[in-house]
């Protein structure tokens, strides 16, 4: 920005020079200040958490889906992707459940923390439509399954709350919690009502699922490292381990570690997202590329804990410069503004 | 003496222990026994002779032979299958020959570990021994980790390690056990003119070899294997495969495991779990413990109730699995690079600093013990 000074200083009247470069300095004193400080690397700790508390719920709701068990075993529903409709570009639920016998797709949302259900419910109702204005091609995809269930996934902390927004939206969205203790359990929760009809609504069309989902089934908050809209640092997170037992890492080597975490992903999709977890480390100096699509983690650690560290405190930092830049650049454009608008004012005197 | 050496193509193992007794010279090209005859058990995958492809190894009869690269010479390793998968390894070769043949190659290698045995199926084994042979203990090393859950009398929060040489080891041993609350990790036995040596990493020394003390060895290996040989089971089955196909979406199977433990874990021992190994700190304490080495990514504890999780990376294998748990089990989720051994050492982590009698099932194993 500081070059770009030079076009701006010709069209303006050197008798504003000294005053233009003083606030700039001063401006630029005052980004530093704002940017350096601690609250800036803790609102982007936040977001990390944020993204793990996402992740958690998520896995919570998919474990049991995947998990050799009554679920999987008996009833016959297995977990099959994340971000059903990604191949089309959008934007969607995070996750989709099939039942081979039932001919049902379950479509699944995970909140880690509710701050106003309602917004959620209405969020939610959102995807739902575009699920539905996309049933042909989904129908299509999947043998012809018409029925589809619908699915939000919360700790049990926000449920009760969460049910209620449910039963006052008259939406047929089915609410799993997850219960941390004594056991991580996955259950269905009761839409707080009498009527029956309104309580089946957001029940599953397979009653041995409700059953079971009713008692509760063991789950794990741990699966997946991440999923299609996980965090930058998540995704990263896989590049830790990457190059174990061996001095440096490949493309194809990564390329494996991000196929086994998204289930049924098109390949030109996963060869994207891998891509793009190589760039971001390059970007921030976690990754460098030697040759012949070899790569070597730049770290000062050998153990992957470590490491994790590492990577988390240099994205950080990575991101921060990035914005810290974003925002001197607009506010020197604003003062430019200003100073021509004043010039121009001057001139119209 | 030529023709009483057998072909060795034709070895049953029999034969092979009748030659290992009366002939040693025969079989292994290193002349002289130094220090007695070692025996080392490994616990390896299915197909293990695989592993070893590049180092020629050799079938003779029941038994194979190989040879592995030193500094300026080859080790000799004769290698017996007690089991699927459960192997002998025995040498006339140096510890530190084997520290670097055969030691680094399985810490490497993706589908073999040392035969670990935890510690309540090492105290089967020892009562064992002394009562079926009227063995003593002459000298043992026990050792008690920070955070053991082991009972003890005395300063529970200390870690140690006792070494003990006399007569009265089989008592001491005891006594130690119940007043400093430390475990047995190398025991000495004498049965009768013999003399043997147990570690808990499955290594066994016989000092003097003889057709009586192999046979006796075989015996308690035959009692001891049943444990190692049940974790071998169910860390294989630890695993996140691709099962089946539903058209043209692969529907994939998770076996997760579990640690139970024997009782009510605090945060320290989480604390203590996850306080990754740095980089200059990593080496066991001398000859005795060298646990296996994992480091921890993105933790997370919390108190009251105990939470906690991580993604566990093995440094050695690279084996990448996600641990979550509270105060009473753990489980373990297998990602990537899975080597059913790392559930194993895992397990052993836990077992020889935290949980003596904690217990590695599969999830949906009914638990308890």
């Amino acid at each position: 920005m500081a070059n770009e000074d030079k076009g701006f200083l010709l069209k303006l009247p050197k008798n504003l020079h000294d005053k233009y470069k003083a606030e700039k300095a001063g401006l630029i004193n005052e980004n530093n200040t704002i940017w350096s400080a601690d609250y800036q690397t803790d609102k982007k700790h936040e977001g990390i958490k944020l993204d793990k508390c996402h992740s958690e719920i998520l896995n919570a709701c998919i474990f049991p889906f995947v998990q050799h068990g009554s679920i999987t075993q008996r009833l016959g529903y297995a977990y099959i992707k994340s971000s059903p409709l990604s191949e089309l570009g959008v934007k969607n639920v995070d996750f989709l459940i099939a039942s081979q016998s039932d001919d049902v797709l379950i479509f699944g949302e995970a909140k880690g923390k509710i701050t106003d259900p309602n917004t959620v419910i209405t969020e939610y109702k959102e995807r739902i439509k575009i699920i539905e204005e996309n049933s042909t091609y989904i129908s299509e995809k999947f043998l012809g399954i018409k029925s589809f269930e619908y699915v939000l996934g919360v700790p049990s902390g926000s449920s009760l709350e969460t049910a209620k927004a449910i039963h006052r939206s008259n939406t047929n969205i089915i609410l799993w919690h997850m219960n941390a203790w004594p056991d991580v359990k996955l259950s269905i929760a009761i839409l707080p009502t009498d009527n029956v009809a309104e309580r089946r609504k957001v029940m599953h069309g397979n009653n041995s699922l409700n059953k079971t989902l009713g008692k509760g089934v063991q789950t794990s908050t741990i699966l997946k490292t991440f999923y299609h809209e996980s965090h930058p640092v998540a995704k990263m997170a896989v590049l830790t381990s990457i190059d174990k037992g061996s001095k440096n890492f490949t493309f194809d080597d990564l390329q494996t570690c991000v196929s086994e975490e998204l289930n049924n992903t098109p390949d030109d999709e996963i060869t994207t997202i891998t891509k793009q977890i190589i760039d971001w480390a390059i970007d921030i100096g976690f990754v460098k590329y030697l040759d012949d699509e070899t790569y070597k983690i730049q770290s000062r650690f050998k153990h992957s804990g470590a490491r994790y560290n590492e990577l988390k405190t240099k994205w950080i930092k990575r991101k921060i410069e990035i914005e810290k830049e974003f925002d001197l650049n607009q506010k020197l454009k604003r003062l430019q503004t200003k100073f021509l608008a004043q010039y121009t004012s001057l001139d119209n005197y | 003496m030529q023709h009483d050496i057998p072909d060795y193509r034709l070895f049953s193992y029999e034969s092979f222990l009748k030659q290992l007794s009366e002939n040693v010279s025969s079989i292994f090209q290193e002349p002289e026994q130094r220090n007695g005859l070692k025996i080392d058990l490994i616990t390896a995958k299915d197909n293990w002779q695989q592993l070893f492809r590049e180092h020629n190894i050799e079938k003779r009869g029941e038994v194979y032979y190989l040879k592995m690269p030193a500094n300026d010479h080859s080790v000799e390793y004769y290698i017996y299958e007690i089991k699927n998968g459960l192997l002998m390894f025995f040498s006339l070769s140096k510890r530190e020959e084997y520290n670097s043949t055969l030691k680094p190659f399985i810490k490497r290698a993706h589908g073999m570990t040392n035969m670990w045995f935890p510690f309540e199926s090492f105290k089967t084994t020892i009562d064992f021994i002394i009562s079926r042979y009227s063995a003593n203990i002459y000298s043992f090393i026990a050792h008690r980790p920070l955070l053991s859950t082991y009972p003890g009398k005395i300063r529970n929060d200390i870690s140690r390690t006792v070494r003990y040489s006399g007569d009265d080891a089989d008592q001491s041993l005891d006594e130690l056990g119940e007043i400093y609350g430390v475990v047995p990790t190398t025991v000495d036995f004498k049965i009768k003119s013999d003399k043997i040596r147990i570690k808990n990493d499955g290594y066994i020394l016989i000092r003097n070899i003889n057709l009586k003390i192999l046979r006796i060895v075989d015996e308690i290996i035959d009692q001891a294997i049943a444990e190692p040989s049940r974790l071998r089971d169910i860390s294989k089955q630890v695993s996140y495969t691709p099962d089946s196909k539903w058209h043209e979406f692969t529907i994939s199977k998770l076996m997760s495991g579990k640690i139970v433990f024997s009782t009510d874990l605090a945060i320290p021992s989480i604390l203590q779990l996850f306080h990754s190994p740095s980089d200059d700190d990593m080496s066991g304490t001398e000859e005795d413990v060298e646990l296996p080495k994992f480091s921890f990514v993105d933790t997370n504890i919390s108190e009251n109730p105990l939470q906690y999780s991580a993604t566990a990376v093995d440094e050695d294998k690279g084996t990448v699995f996600g641990i979550s748990g509270n105060s009473n089990r753990l489980i373990l989720v297998p990602k990537h690079k899975t080597a059913f051994e790392s559930f194993i050492n895992f397990y052993r982590l836990i077992n020889e600093t935290i949980d003596t009698s904690s217990n590695l099932h599969l999830f949906n194993e009914p638990y308890g013990k």
